[in-house]
């Protein structure tokens, strides 16, 4: 146990500073050096077992998470593209960790604001979907405020009120519901968004 | 209760959409006391149900009524209501509306009426004012009269935590009589998601067509519907909340709803490391460069086991354990 505690130290030591080659644990170095070597930031895969390390987690459990998070930040990096940032990759990799979001809703935001980072926009994808809501509304919801030009402050007010509503007791859809026309008011009107309009967002349907 | 009901909806605009066009449904069941002139008060059981569709400038509503009095007459209506909506500019929107409705009455034929109109709205979703005016006839099939009216009335509409309220109040001109004011008051407390209490009081004009004078009202009801709401019994929110605020380009997280000598946040951007936040008042401060975007805490109050925000929605941290999400802005 005490070896792979070191080791997995000796990880995230080496992932900052020096190469995987003086590893210990090869499973870990052999991660975190195949995600170098697929451009993607190790920074989430050292902090997955920092997390692990301080959590007193099992060795395996460990190895088998930092998989895990290179995994889904391949699978962000896609749905993003074509230029997410760090941030945006580290975001998609958590949401995608959360049940029931998919790729497409990340791809759906990437294409309702292809050139801003969009980390802010997906966390509050997955607030609304831890939630409660159903990751298609919850989508389609994030894209029209996108779309709409919501700042980053309104939407991260909108996924706090919402989580906050829901651990009183609230019903989530509702919530979302009496919080959107809270905020709609202030935002843009539909279709002065460059990219889209709410009526063109890709997935949107009529309930 | 024919006319108030009829007003209101004419004139109080359909709430608009918010992100796309929907289909609603409003369901009422209650008893009403009805005083009408110098006839003796009646009680009434009623149920009545409304169907909206709300699209980004269209909305359509079918509405119909039903009623048992307690002297056993029987009374119908509904009522069909288009309208074209303006854009919102500046929190003011236009509103064209046409309406078609009818009502009859056991041991009486029945009457129809045709009305058009306008309505200002100034306001948002939540709470709003119009003002609005229409014309229009209406018909009794027994004698074939025909009466035409004219109607002006200011309509108010808040909808807060748990509670819709409404209020609409006035007057009708018709041909021939001096002019009838009507008003009404509508409030619903929702209990549950999709079932509210509601209340409602209301004084009709004098129905000319018919030779019936002004009616007040009150109803009680439970109204079901197909939006959900949030309700009034929400408990309060109790143990730790954590909020990430954005100033001046500099980052911070506040902890607040704690007592203790005591609090730590372990989080990603504190590489998972115990960080010790500093008491500012009621609420317990971290400043630091946080990366905008979703992020997973957990705090510890007093060396206590790690704990999730309660206003935070929870996440596997695939380790063991369980993280709070928090996005910061």
């Amino acid at each position: 146990m005490m070896r792979v505690v070191v080791a997995a130290c000796c990880a995230v030591f080496a992932a900052q500073s020096a190469s995987a080659q003086d590893v210990a644990d090869p499973q870990l170095a052999q991660v975190i050096e195949a995600a170098r070597a697929k451009g993607l930031p190790t920074d989430p895969i050292v902090a997955k077992v920092r997390q692990g390390v301080i959590m007193h987690a099992a060795p395996a459990r460990i190895v088998a998470a930092a998989q895990a998070v290179a995994a889904r930040m391949e699978q962000a990096r896609d749905a993003l593209a074509p230029h997410p940032t760090a941030s945006d990759i580290a975001a998609g990799e958590d949401a995608l960790a959360i049940k029931g979001v998919t790729t497409d809703a990340l791809a759906a935001i990437r294409a309702a604001n292809p050139r801003e980072p969009v980390a802010v926009p997906v966390g509050v994808l997955v607030q609304l979907v831890a939630s409660g809501i159903a990751t298609p509304k919850a989508t389609q919801i994030v894209t029209a405020l996108v779309s709409r030009k919501a700042t980053n402050a309104q939407l991260v007010a909108l996924g706090n009120t919402v989580n906050g509503d829901v651990a009183r007791g609230s019903n989530a859809e509702a919530s979302l519901d009496f919080r959107l026309r809270m905020l709609m008011p202030s935002l843009a009107p539909p279709g002065a968004g460059n990219i889209t309009t709410l009526q063109t967002l890709p997935g949107s349907k009529k309930p | 209760m024919r006319r108030p009901w009829h007003i209101l909806l004419f004139l109080c605009l359909a709430t608009p959409r918010i992100t796309r066009a929907q289909w609603q449904a409003t369901a009422n069941a209650g008893a009403s006391r009805l005083k009408q002139g110098f006839f003796p008060e009646t009680n009434a059981a009623t149920l009545s149900g409304t169907t909206d569709y709300l699209g980004d400038y269209a909305a359509f509503r079918l509405a119909a009524l039903g009623s048992r009095a307690s002297d056993d007459r029987l009374t119908g209506q509904w009522l069909a209501i288009a309208s074209a909506v303006t854009p919102t500019w500046r929190l003011l929107t236009l509103q064209a509306t046409a309406a078609l409705g009818a009502f009859a009455q056991s041991h009486d034929v029945p009457t129809t009426s045709a009305d058009v109109g306008a309505q200002l709205r100034i306001g948002d979703l939540t709470r709003a004012v119009s003002l609005g005016g229409g014309i229009g006839q209406s018909a009794h099939h027994g004698d074939y009269a025909v009466h035409s009216f004219f109607d002006a009335g200011f309509s108010w509409y808040h909808e807060r935590e748990g509670l819709s309220l409404s209020a609409a109040i006035g007057s009708r001109a018709q041909e021939g009589v001096r002019a009838s004011e009507w008003y009404l008051a509508d409030a619903t407390a929702w209990v549950a998601p999709h079932t509210g209490i509601n209340l409602a009081i209301g004084r009709s004009p004098d129905d000319v067509v018919r030779g019936v004078p002004s009616a007040r009202y009150i109803t009680a009801a439970l109204r079901f519907t197909t939006a959900p709401h949030v309700t009034v019994f929400r408990g309060p929110l109790t143990g730790p909340r954590i909020v990430a605020i954005r100033s001046n380009g500099e980052s911070r997280v506040e902890v607040a709803g704690v007592t203790a000598a005591r609090v730590e946040l372990m989080a990603d951007f504190t590489e998972w490391q115990p960080v010790s936040l500093d008491r500012a008042g009621d609420v317990w401060r971290l400043a630091r460069a946080i990366s905008p975007g979703l992020h997973r805490v957990a705090l510890r109050i007093d060396g206590g086991e790690w704990v999730v925000p309660k206003n935070l929605a929870k996440s596997d941290d695939e380790l063991g354990g369980a993280v709070g999400l928090l996005t910061v802005p």
